[in-house]
């Protein structure tokens, strides 16, 4: 899809979010479902004194654990996917582990490294690293055996291999996990913010809900929704800027 | 010079070893050009792929400029079937690719972009492989070779994949691009007529395990008009002939 055409789709979906949203709100009059202009008067009111300081510290979590989970999974699942000794060792328990919802193990990880942040970014690197390894390893899995044998038959060693085959090669696909990734850190971020904390869009959300101030709550899900939202398009342009040669 | 001296070639296929490739010898003099034509499945590619050092099991002795195969030292030019061009990198990034990879040179010298202006590439350098059609791929992967300045050309029925029109087109470049250079090459083929335009020598395989048939000295070689001359029709008879007993 063309950038326009993707910006003019992004647009329509808001538009109709809202209009579905100011709807219910009218038809339902009920002070649990404000309108949607209501909370967007909230928002501008709270976001720099109240607001803010939680919007760093729950992107700041996601950017970390995207970066560890990006950082560790990636080169695993490209060393898994060129050495098929690697892939025979890892794989079963890539296989086995994957379908554990992770998000059962949080008592454990808490128990085991407390309440503070470090249980918090391990959960998010342990729930989307696997699909990140995934990803990787089938991407090098695809590239056609043609491409790598026109350069061995120029003599490349390995980290030329890497540089220039399987690293551009499966950008694309790496990207498209981040992606998907993005989307479950946030899911997770919400969960794991709102145990032990003081700091981070899942607290204030539930907080606000404790409080009963359901405009600070609407205002939470919004700006928690728009940030996820921005780190796809973040994606989206690197995507477009790297793998312009689909 | 290519030498090659009692090669065979094993692989494993399911527990089973299966001969590829059985007790070749042939030489190949520094310069000149031969075209291998065989069955399909005569295991021509495999060839290649020992002369290019990709397989590296064999039996036997394979000797470039009187030197064990090995990629690392020689500078072998690889133009396949399917083109072998980085799908990611531009034209211009395709064609220096050779050269960064065997002397860490990204930049095209004079030599390069005469090779690019002769093949008529020089105004897509920054196109991509997927925006070309496949004639211009294939000057593409012909460019980058050329540019390597090859000890050894292998060519994998590169242009089997072109409509005729443009295969004839292909191969009128590459021979004229050829002559000025005089790389010493190894060209397969399944096509009679190829192997008679292109070879200075035609090397004739028997189908699986591939064997030598027959060397044939090519009189049509840089013939003016090869396909309207006589010889042109004797010698596809004769090799032919050859391909038909060796079934």
């Amino acid at each position: 899809m063309s950038s326009n055409g993707k910006w003019q789709g992004a647009l329509y979906g808001f538009g109709l979010v809202i209009i579905l949203w100011q709807a219910v709100a009218w038809l339902l009059k009920i002070p649990i479902i404000p309108t949607p202009g209501a909370v967007f008067v909230n928002i501008a009111d709270i976001f720099a004194n109240q607001m803010q300081v939680h919007v760093v510290s729950s992107l700041g979590r996601i950017l970390k654990g995207i970066f560890i989970a990006i950082g560790l999974g990636v080169p695993l699942g490209f060393l898994m996917g060129y050495f098929e000794k690697l892939d025979k060792i890892f794989s079963p328990l890539v296989y086995f582990t994957y379908p554990i919802p992770k998000i059962a193990l949080l008592p454990i990880v808490m128990l085991l490294f407390g309440l503070g942040e470090a249980s918090k970014l391990i959960m998010i690197v342990l729930i989307v690293i696997f699909q990140i390894i995934i990803t990787s390893r089938d991407a090098v899995k695809n590239i056609p055996a043609q491409v790598f044998r026109s350069l061995q038959s120029l003599g490349a060693g390995r980290w030329q291999m890497f540089r220039e085959i399987i690293i551009p090669a499966s950008l694309a696909e790496v990207l498209t996990a981040t992606r998907l990734a993005l989307g479950t850190a946030v899911s997770v971020l919400f969960f794991t913010e709102t145990f032990g904390t003081e700091y981070g869009m899942g607290y204030f959300i539930m907080d606000a809900w404790m409080r009963v101030n359901y405009l600070d709550m609407y205002a939470g899900i919004v700006v928690l929704s728009f940030m996820g939202f921005c780190l796809f398009i973040v994606v989206d342009i690197a995507e477009k800027y790297y793998c312009s040669w689909r | 010079m290519i030498e090659i001296k009692d090669l065979t070639v094993k692989y494993l296929r399911q527990d089973d070893f299966v001969l590829a490739l059985e007790r070749i010898n042939i030489e190949i003099p520094a310069g000149q050009i031969y075209t291998f034509i065989g069955p399909s499945g005569c295991g021509k590619s495999t060839l290649l792929y020992v002369l290019s050092g990709i397989i590296k099991d064999y039996t036997g002795r394979v000797l470039i400029n009187s030197q064990p195969v090995d990629p690392k030292k020689q500078r072998i030019g690889m133009i396949m079937q399917n083109y072998g061009l980085m799908p990611w990198r531009n034209v211009y990034q395709n064609v220096v690719l050779g050269t960064k990879i065997k002397d860490g040179q990204r930049r095209l010298d004079e030599y390069g972009q005469y090779i690019l202006e002769q093949l008529g590439i020089d105004h897509l350098l920054d196109r991509y492989p997927k925006e070309l059609s496949g004639g211009q791929q294939q000057r593409v992967a012909i460019a980058r070779s050329f540019i390597l300045k090859p000890d050894l050309l292998l060519m994998d029925e590169p242009f089997s994949a072109l409509d005729a029109i443009s295969r004839e087109e292909m191969q009128e470049l590459f021979l004229d691009t050829w002559k000025q250079h005089n790389v010493t090459t190894a060209f397969i083929t399944h096509s009679v007529d190829e192997a008679l335009y292109l070879g200075s020598k035609i090397v004739v395989l028997s189908p699986a395990p591939g064997t030598i048939l027959e060397v044939i000295d090519n009189p049509c070689f840089k013939m003016e008009d090869m396909r309207l001359q006589d010889d042109y029709y004797d010698m596809s008879a004769r090799i032919r002939k050859v391909l038909d007993k060796g079934r």
